[in-house]
């Protein structure tokens, strides 16, 4: 469990965290979200004690990091944002390393370190060289450092930056696993790549949370279906003007022409109304056939949008 | 601690630069040795040690050069001050490690002198051979010391090696100044005011707060004013004992004597105790900023 409270962090005049609580409990996975700059790295810094707060203070299992460093970081495994490797090891000796320094007992270290590789998938490139490695297996290398000694919190600084498609699948995938017996924090700066693991999103913006929930939550508060885009065969100017006709349509245009006979609309309503059902029924009764509807794809901009407007409109 | 030892050793000799290091000391040691011993025929051996020292001053920062910058810069950092080791057996171990390479040079250098005496029955002072030993060894562990905090508080392990030369090669410049200031009492009080002026820029700068400063600044001043008035002999070459007291080469020839030079290996240790405890402090303040 990680206890986060009143995290303010001050570089000279720049204020980099004012005001930081949220907790993650036993087993959870939170992602923490925000743009470049927010203050995700360093509030993750000083979870794991490589900074000092200026204010407030962080507990891990309840064992406070700046005053009892050593047990707090026996607790975490850290993954920062550039993971922390050296070019001139082989695989394995790092990772020897990596267990030298979180003091694990020489009869158990082969052990250790074959499971973290299995689990981390980096097993085919122990002898290598890191210095050579793709930027996948280094962070999976670095991944694999994070979990040695099976430490119950796991604080992971974006581990699928620089990943192809299939290898981010795979460390959601390894993410989910672990999460049955460990506690994570995961940082992102993209809404998707969290929605899928985590049970908690804590949303960070300038220093500052801006909110606290589910990632259900959240993206039904910010799912769009005041915005659509179809595409549907049939004359342009009926569509147009029949969709514009149905009651809560506020704004009906056409976007492109991509395949022949068929036009792209973008359809825009009232926020309170769903017109999706009205579209189809319009379509069905002038046989107009719709090969795609879909809602504006909701991103971390309109979530931050959002919340920080909810945030406004209650002062 | 020992995980950082080892891996810093595993370091230097999975790069060029503890070969470099070693070689380049060897080489150095056997010129002189080659040039005392077997050139002029002379048997003692602290010839030798007395010699090299002065461009051995340039090998220590291979040494030391990388040990803190190239984490700094790699963020390899991160890794060590987020394992549950403390801060300062990290650097515990960096330090020590570059002593054991260091050592190493000492224990292999010692088949010189060996040679002398086996090979061409020479005969040297025994004391004068351990003195020069003793000597050699708390110069360098000093030595090493200030290059390692220097190359904390860079990210540049060239620029580390540059400031590391520059500092030894002032502080060799600095060897005899002593014997060139006036022992007049009243350059001693003009020096020390400036001292004290300086420490209060230093006391200003970091805590900013002149009432504290202006306290300081008035009792350091009736400190040496009063001091100065009632016993002003006191004053009389106080700098340049000072200086004297701290001057490193002076020392280090000193100690070849033979005689158990108990104070200066004192000074050699809490110099090289010194720099490992600031650089300590260093890597723990810059978590502050």
């Amino acid at each position: 469990m990680i206890e986060v409270k009143h995290l303010t962090k001050r570089y000279g005049d720049h204020l980099a965290l004012d005001d930081v609580s949220f907790t993650v409990e036993d087993g959870e996975i939170v992602g923490f979200l925000g743009p470049n700059g927010a203050g995700k790295s360093t509030t993750m810094n000083i979870i794991t004690g490589y900074l000092s707060s200026t204010d407030g203070e962080v507990l891990v299992d309840g064992v406070d990091v700046l005053e009892n460093p050593i047990e707090a970081k026996k607790k975490i495994g850290y993954l920062p944002e550039i993971p922390p490797l050296y070019g001139d090891m082989t695989v394995k000796e790092y990772l020897e390393f990596a267990c030298d320094l979180k003091k694990i007992p020489a009869a158990n270290k082969e052990e250790t370190i074959e499971q973290v590789s299995k689990l981390a998938r980096v097993t085919d490139v122990k002898g290598r060289l890191i210095r050579n490695l793709s930027k996948g297996y280094k962070q999976r290398v670095g991944l694999a450092q994070a979990m040695i000694g099976n430490p119950e919190v796991l604080i992971l600084d974006e581990p699928t930056v620089g990943l192809d498609p299939k290898q981010i699948i795979e460390v959601r995938d390894l993410v989910k696993n672990l999460s049955k017996d460990h506690t994570i924090l995961l940082s992102s700066h993209i809404l998707q790549e969290v929605q899928a693991v985590c049970d908690k999103l804590v949303i960070i913006n300038h220093g500052r949370i801006v909110a606290i929930d589910s990632p259900e939550e959240l993206s039904r508060n910010a799912l769009q279906i005041n915005k659509l885009e179809l595409r549907i065969k049939g004359p342009k100017n009926e569509i147009l003007r029949g969709i514009s006709e149905l009651t809560g349509v506020e704004n009906a245009e056409l976007l492109r022409v991509r395949e022949e006979g068929t036009v792209d609309i973008r359809v825009e309503t009232d926020e309170t109304i769903d017109v999706r059902e009205e579209i189809f029924e319009f379509c069905r009764e002038n046989d107009f056939p719709i090969f795609s509807m879909k809602t504006d794809e909701v991103n971390l901009e309109d979530i931050f949008l959002q919340v920080t407007g909810e945030r406004e409109a209650k002062r | 601690m020992l995980a950082v030892l080892k891996k810093e050793l595993n370091t230097y000799f999975r790069n060029p630069l503890g070969y470099v290091f070693i070689g380049m000391m060897m080489l150095i040691m056997g010129f002189y040795y080659s040039y005392y011993t077997l050139y002029y025929q002379k048997a003692d051996y602290y010839y030798v040690l007395n010699a090299c020292t002065s461009l051995i001053l340039f090998v220590i920062p291979v040494l030391t050069m990388r040990l803190m910058s190239e984490e700094r810069k790699n963020k390899t950092d991160q890794l060590l001050l987020t394992s549950p080791i403390s801060t300062f057996d990290m650097v515990l171990g960096k330090y020590l490690a570059a002593v054991v390479l260091y050592l190493i040079v000492i224990v292999v250098s010692f088949l010189q002198p060996l040679t002398t005496i086996i090979v061409f029955k020479g005969k040297m002072a025994t004391e004068m051979l351990i003195g020069g030993y003793i000597a050699f060894l708390t110069m360098g562990i000093a030595f090493i010391a200030m290059g390692m905090f220097i190359s904390t508080i860079t990210e540049n392990q060239l620029v580390a090696a540059v400031i590391t030369i520059a500092l030894f090669s002032v502080l060799m410049l600095t060897e005899g100044l002593y014997a060139m200031i006036s022992t007049s009492r009243y350059v001693s009080l003009g020096c020390l005011l400036a001292i004290l002026a300086g420490v209060l820029v230093l006391i200003y700068n970091s805590i900013k707060d002149i009432m504290t400063t202006a306290i300081v600044g008035v009792a350091g001043l009736l400190g040496i004013l009063v001091t100065f008035f009632i016993v002003p002999s006191a004053f009389d070459s106080l700098i340049n004992n000072i200086l004297k007291s701290l001057s490193i080469f002076t020392r280090y020839s000193g100690m070849f004597s033979g005689k158990f030079a108990f104070a200066d290996i004192i000074f050699f240790l809490s110099l090289a105790a010194f720099f490992v405890w600031m650089t300590y402090q260093t890597v723990e303040r810059r978590r502050w900023n």
